[in-house]
């Protein structure tokens, strides 16, 4: 599997249109059980990034010192 | 102080005099309108004053500044940041920062404050000391957030966030503390034309109790206070904390539903099985206990037939036997009837001949030859009848016609003498 990079807003919008998916019903168990790993990862994501920040500072600086002569 | 006192028009003074704000003056004069406007007495200001005309052979006429209308500074201001608005809507400008979605999770924060001021502290002490463990990234941006310096520095480091915006969700003006003096910078035109074209959202902190100032009009959300700033990203965090919860639940009811439905078509079906099979089963065992009624019919039947038919030849052989018999039964009386008179002579013979052989065989019993003078040697209970048999010690006993005697062996010899001790 390649490794995704989640952006929270996306990782909400799809998490949100695979409930409203399941809620709707209609789909087989091999369907369910993929969406539902899916959101329980979506969800894991969301979660995690209540409570992680990885901004990298010295990137931000170089960045700055760049453009600004 | 020297001041000019000038008409301008088309950008170009008409006419000009000397006015004078002797410092005896000046510091209550600003003290006054300090308070009243919000800001000290500075250049290119429009001010309605009370003067002395005075007169001086050397220097001319002059004015010396009595008093200063604060009202009508306020009154300035009020245009000016009324025809502010007003550019900033003609340009199309005044609503572009509003219109700008706010992030869903504001985590990464370019704040512009002062380090050292007691709002900027105030809200990081809330964003980073949370109790939900919640983490943002906030970093500082220095910029001088009060008096007409303000404008510039703050433009500035907008520029420098500018080039970095894609590591930022949102951009917060904190100023803390200071009340209402100095936030006039707040409604310059180039400071709010800044913010209201920033490509993300910028907030506002700047704190104070007057009306709102132009960037706070213009700003994405003003939540007036830093102290309020924080609290509301907090909620926003709270919010989505909930949201996720809420997704969280729904996909385990969702879940949960799901299965027990199929698990419960699953029974359905197995015992819509499991009742066909039993049908069917009921039915073929049916079909089966017929045959074997059928089977086990045919089967008497036949025996039955055979029982008959071996039933007929047992009554034939049977007669073939009594025939046999009865031929051998006459046979038999035939011999008997000729032969049984010469029979019965020889049976009265025989039984006088048993009676002598009796008679002998009475002589010989054991009490009439100890009568005679015989004895009986027994050892241990048994006749003795050779010698041999006997050891030097045994105990013997003899029985005589009447009594008996008990010895000890001494002697043994194998003739005819023997000698014993009593």
């Amino acid at each position: 599997m390649t490794k995704e990079k989640l952006k929270y807003d996306a990782a909400m919008a799809e998490l949100e249109q695979l409930v409203a998916e399941m809620e709707a019903g209609d789909i087989s168990v091999d369907d369910l059980s993929e969406k539902i790993k899916r959101s329980a990862h979506l969800i894991r994501f969301c979660k995690s990034r209540l409570k992680s920040t990885q901004e990298d500072v010295e990137n931000i600086i170089r960045e700055m010192n760049e453009e600004v002569e | 102080m020297l001041s000019r006192f000038g008409r301008e028009g088309n950008g170009r003074i008409k006419s000009q005099i000397r006015a004078t704000l002797w410092n005896s003056y000046y510091s209550r004069l600003n003290t006054n309108f300090l308070k009243k406007t919000g800001r000290e007495l500075g250049d290119g200001m429009n001010i309605l004053f009370l003067a002395q005309i005075k007169h001086d052979p050397l220097h001319g006429l002059t004015l010396n500044i009595l008093d200063i209308d604060a009202d009508y500074e306020l009154g300035q201001l009020a245009k000016a940041k009324i025809a502010c608005i007003q550019r900033l809507k003609d340009e199309g400008l005044y609503a572009l920062n509003r219109q700008l979605p706010f992030p869903l999770l504001p985590k990464r924060i370019a704040v512009i404050s002062v380090e050292s001021s007691k709002g900027y502290r105030d809200f990081v002490n809330i964003i980073s000391n949370n109790t939900r463990g919640y983490k943002f990234f906030q970093m500082l941006f220095p910029a001088l957030l009060q008096g007409d310096a303000a404008v510039d520095s703050i433009i500035r480091q907008l520029d420098i966030i500018k080039k970095v915006h894609r590591h930022f969700d949102m951009v917060a003006i904190i100023r803390g503390g200071g009340g209402d003096v100095g936030l006039a910078c707040y409604d310059d035109y180039n400071l709010a034309a800044a913010v209201a074209k920033f490509p993300i959202p910028v907030i506002s902190g700047i704190g104070h109790s007057t009306n709102e100032t132009v960037v706070e009009m213009v700003a994405n959300y003003n939540p007036i206070t830093p102290t309020d700033l924080a609290y509301f990203l907090q909620q926003k965090f709270d919010n989505n904390a909930v949201t996720l919860q809420e997704y969280q639940n729904k996909l385990i009811d969702i879940a949960e539903n799901y299965y027990s439905r199929e698990y419960g078509r699953l029974a359905a079906i197995e015992s819509f099985a499991q009742n066909k099979t039993s049908l069917l089963l009921q039915r073929e065992g049916y079909k089966i206990g017929m045959l074997v009624n059928k089977l086990s019919y045919s089967c008497m039947n036949i025996i039955q037939k055979n029982k008959t038919s071996i039933l007929a030849s047992q009554r034939i052989i049977v007669g073939v036997f009594q025939r046999k018999i009865n031929r051998e039964e006459e046979v038999l009386r035939a011999l008997v009837l000729n032969k049984l008179p010469f029979s019965l002579k020889t049976i009265a013979d025989k039984g006088l001949h048993i009676k002598h052989i009796a008679e002998k065989i009475d002589l010989l019993k054991p009490e009439n030859l100890l009568k005679k003078g015989y004895s009986l040697t027994l050892l241990n209970g048994k006749p003795v009848r050779e010698a041999n048999t006997l050891q030097i010690g045994d105990r013997i006993v003899t029985q005589l016609y009447k009594g008996e005697i008990e010895s000890e062996i001494i002697n043994i010899r194998n003739n005819d003498k023997r000698k014993t001790k009593i």
